[in-house]
């Protein structure tokens, strides 16, 4: 078997000396593989992302380790690495992709040139090349018109079309690892699976390792390798996906994966039926 | 000349305050806001038991002209040109700067909570109306208005306060305004159009209390502009003739100012210390207020 | 964005024939006889001045006739006839805005070019020395009257310590040349700048402080350091110009009390400006140039707001091309 390319052990993160977060999680990532991490709001699955990129801020404490191998085969333990190594990985061999790309994207800079400028950050890329290899990295992620539209702003397109360009951004260095935040969570059901197979592709392409962080049960089974269950700020169960749907071990499992509806569920019923919380008490 | 208008409304209210009395307690816990307000009680105290204390008439002559403090049979702080009591004047002086400051602001805060708060409910074409004409008013140099007012009508602090105030409304107006749009939108204001309730009791019974934290804020803030502008006018010399304010004492004796410099400086930082005790209790209300929104 | 330049400049227009207006307004409205008002103290109180007066201004025609006359005067450039000095007002106003403008144009452009970067550097540690020490500058430079300010720089830095000028815009006796007038020029304009512009100064870092910190909290900054992009050009490529609306938006809306304040250190400082001829025309009760003022002054706070839109469009695509989505 393969190694793994990131090798998450014991992260924790807490915000104000107080509230943790995230609580010793350990999870591998594989190259080239789909890693669904899912759990309800606030169970600390961006915030892990975040850990590891080191995009957090002073008020967070991070512990643990997050190694990871590198393009050269080194491997680099991400927690508390300084910011100028970090700069040069972030939007290079690690990307992150967020969910709200209304408000993701800088306004009074244009499409193109936020994608062109991920590359002359890290290439040295001259900005005619790299303005070129914005278009093109726009029509790899199947914007109409791709030339016209790099010149415009954020604020003229659609929001599916904003996400293709964070994607583009992210992508355009041939990343090693992609982590997309709830990407489209925040889109129409219909974009969702557009963008949803444009990340599936792209990844066959270029054989990046995803992370994909969602709370949509639906996503998972469409999109994910393996598996890692948070609740509350900790792991409750991780494995391979199909592992996961057929035999969930844990009752949170379960209990997520009773909570996608389906089809036919109400038969016989005529009004809705209550459902258990999870506990509060669990802090 | 400085007029207060806050840039976008920095205050967005949480909501409104319960009582009159919560507001004052949390002032008092933000350090700014009390170090304002004991500043101000200081001022106020100066100005009302002052002269109570220190019975001088400032308009007599106490000496020899142009004596400086700590000048042997010189009054504590020294005389005028003329050899008016300096401490005197500072005592007597901020009286006619504080009325006119507080009559000034409360005018531009009826007429600018009247203006906004009828722009922003009811939108519309009286909303645009409404806005062009306080952009009217935003065009006009103020100081220049109401020196044009103050020379075509006689000088008097009623006059004064009444074209102080008929200037300085449009920031009130502007915060005023979107703070009615943005809370007319909420549902509990729904629903008492739903039920019928006439739309001018909705506005004073429902919205303003719960749009007043902003309008506080600026309504304070507006004292102290109003008075820098009644400083600002004494010092022209068009102040309220017959009445010795810290402006007036500052112009009179400016062209002292190489040989007699504590003839301008102490009433200037008398205006100063107010205006910043009211900037300060600005500040405190902002931070009391507006807990989202520490400034950092 | 041509339609909506017309439509600014349109709505210009309609508030330069508003204040117009309203001077003539002012004028009728004031207690008395208007000839008397338009006549001043010079203008002399003989019935026969008072009747030359009252043809020459219209007054015996009916009110919209001498409405629109009035306007029609005002907008060709006739501002009315100054008994006091005797000359036309719209040639003694034009003497004296050029010194204004220069005083009004320096310190705007130094709040502005200092109070940004001010703001926008202590935005990045709020909350240590430098940042608070902002704060504390921007409360205190707020509650400064400029007259005060104006005549402690005077006294420090003119009289006591000698290094600046401490009257008038030029020296008695001005240099030759172009350069060294312009130096001498300079030289006296540094100490009215700063008391002219020291409140604004505190605004607007305070403002961009403000605004920076907002801005450095928003997702397209988290955006740009995922990227990769270190803290130079986060803060100066992807910042800055968003941090920026907001200070251009109140520099805008000071122009009118910043006008205002000219006036005050103009006269401390005996800057020849319009804030000395205001001051004499209200002594001398000569009510023609000081409405005449009035109208000039809104018109360069109505020129300034339209080139702050201008600004503004400049500064955010957003606005440039209309409809936001």
């Amino acid at each position: 078997m393969t190694a793994p390319i990131l090798t998450v052990e014991s992260l924790g993160v807490t915000f104000d000396g107080a509230i943790p977060a995230v609580r010793d999680l350990s999870f591998d990532l594989y190259p080239g593989e789909t890693l669904a991490v899912v759990g309800e709001s606030g169970s600390g699955k961006s915030v892990t992302s975040l850990a590891i990129m080191g995009l957090l801020d002073d008020a967070a404490t991070v512990t643990g380790r997050a190694v990871y191998v590198d393009a050269a085969g080194s491997r680099v333990e991400l927690i508390g690495l300084g910011e100028r190594s970090l700069r040069r990985l972030r939007g290079n061999e690690i990307s992150m992709i967020f969910q709200e790309p209304m408000t993701a994207l800088n306004p009074v800079l244009t499409v193109g040139e936020q994608i062109a400028e991920a590359l002359r950050l890290h290439r040295g890329t001259s900005r005619r090349a790299a303005r070129t290899a914005a278009v093109e990295a726009m029509e790899q992620v199947r914007i109409p018109d791709p030339a016209r539209r790099s010149q415009q702003y954020p604020h003229e397109l659609s929001g599916g079309m904003r996400q293709r360009v964070m994607i583009a951004m992210a992508m355009v260095c041939r990343p090693r690892i992609l982590i997309a935040d709830e990407p489209t969570t925040a889109l129409d059901v219909t974009i969702q699976s557009q963008i949803l197979g444009l990340l599936a592709d792209l990844k066959d392409e270029t054989g990046t390792a995803v992370v994909l962080i969602t709370h949509d049960m639906g996503v998972v089974a469409e999109m994910a390798d393996r598996v890692v269950v948070m609740q509350q700020s900790r792991l409750v169960e991780q494995g391979a996906v199909g592992e996961i749907f057929r035999n969930p071990r844990e009752p949170y499992t379960r209990a997520l994966l009773d909570a996608v509806p389906r089809l036919g569920a109400m038969t016989g019923i005529d009004h809705p039926v209550p459902f258990p919380l999870s506990s509060e008490d669990e802090r | 000349m400085t007029d207060t208008m806050l840039p976008e409304p920095t205050t967005r209210s949480a909501g409104a305050p319960a009582r009159q009395g919560s507001v004052f307690v949390a002032l008092l816990r933000s350090p700014v806001g009390l170090v304002g307000l004991l500043m101000l009680a200081t001022c106020l105290l100066a100005t009302v038991l002052g002269p109570m204390l220190y019975p001088v008439d400032p308009m007599e002559i106490a000496g020899r002209p142009l004596l400086p403090p700590g000048a042997p049979d010189a009054p504590p702080l020294g005389t005028d040109e003329v050899g008016r009591d300096l401490l005197a004047g500072l005592l007597n002086g901020g009286r006619v700067t504080l009325l006119v400051g507080v009559a000034a602001a409360a005018l531009s805060t009826f007429i600018g909570v009247v203006i906004g708060g009828l722009a922003g409910y009811l939108g519309g074409w009286i909303d645009s109306a409404l806005m062009r004409f306080t952009e009217f008013f935003q065009v006009l140099p103020i100081l220049l208005f109401a020196m044009v007012l103050v020379t075509l009508f006689q000088p008097s602090v009623g006059m004064l306060s009444f074209a102080i105030g008929i200037v300085a409304w449009p920031g009130t107006a502007r915060i005023t305004r979107a703070e009615f749009m943005r809370i007319r939108t909420l549902d509990y204001v729904r629903a008492a159009r739903a039920i019928g309730i006439p739309s001018l009791r909705i506005m004073v019974r429902l919205v303003l209390p719960n749009a007043l934290p902003p309008i506080i804020v600026i309504s304070t803030l507006i004292v102290g502009s109003a008075m820098l502008f009644e400083s600002g006018l004494s010092f022209l010399g068009l102040g309220a003739p017959g009445t010795v304010s810290w402006g007036t004492m500052l112009g009179d004796n400016r062209d002292k100012l190489a040989i007699a410099w504590w003839t301008v400086t102490l009433p200037g930082a008398a205006i100063f210390l107010a205006v910043l005790s009211i900037s300060l209790i600005g500040d405190g209300l902002n931070d009391a207020l507006n807990p989202k929104r520490r400034k950092r | 964005m041509l339609l909506a330049g017309l439509r600014r400049l349109a709505n210009a227009v309609v508030l330069i024939v508003a204040v117009v207006l309203l001077n003539f307004l002012l004028i009728h409205l004031a207690p008395g006889d208007p000839a008397v008002v338009l006549a001043g103290e010079a203008g002399g109180t003989s019935p026969e001045a008072l009747e030359a007066i009252r043809h020459a201004y219209g007054l015996d025609r009916p009110f919209m006739v001498q409405l629109l006359n009035y306007l029609g005067q005002v907008l060709q450039g006739d501002l009315g006839h100054s008994y006091y000095f005797d000359a036309s007002v719209t040639s003694l106003i034009w003497q004296r805005l050029g010194p204004t403008l220069l005083l009004s144009g320096s310190a705007m452009l130094f709040a502005l070019v200092l109070g940004t970067t001010l703001g926008v550097s202590a935005a990045r540690r709020p909350n240590g020395a430098y940042g608070s020490g902002i704060t504390v500058l921007s409360v205190v430079g707020f509650a400064m009257p400029a007259f005060w300010l104006g005549s402690l720089l005077v006294l420090l830095f003119g009289l006591r310590l000698g290094i600046f000028p401490t009257a008038g815009m030029e020296s008695v006796i001005p240099p030759t040349g172009f350069f060294a007038q312009m130096v001498d020029v300079g030289q006296h304009l540094v100490l009215p700048t700063i008391s002219l512009g020291l409140v604004y100064l505190a605004l607007y870092s305070r403002t961009a402080k403000a605004s920076m910190i907002d801005v450095l909290g928003s997702d397209y900054i988290r955006t740009a350091r995922a990227k990769g992009a270190g803290p130079s050009t986060v803060t100066f490529k992807h910042a800055f110009r968003n941090a920026l609306m907001p200070v251009v938006t109140v520099a805008g809306l000071q122009t009118g009390a910043l006008l205002s304040g000219a006036v005050l250190v103009e006269i401390v400082f005996n800057w020849p400006g319009l804030g000395r001829l205001a001051l004499d025309s209200i002594l001398r009760r000569d009510t023609p140039v000081l409405l005449g003022i009035l109208v000039v002054s809104s018109v360069v706070v109505i020129v300034a707001n339209l080139l702050t839109d201008l600004a503004y469009r400049l500064i955010d695509p957003r606005i440039r091309t209309g409809v936001a989505r």
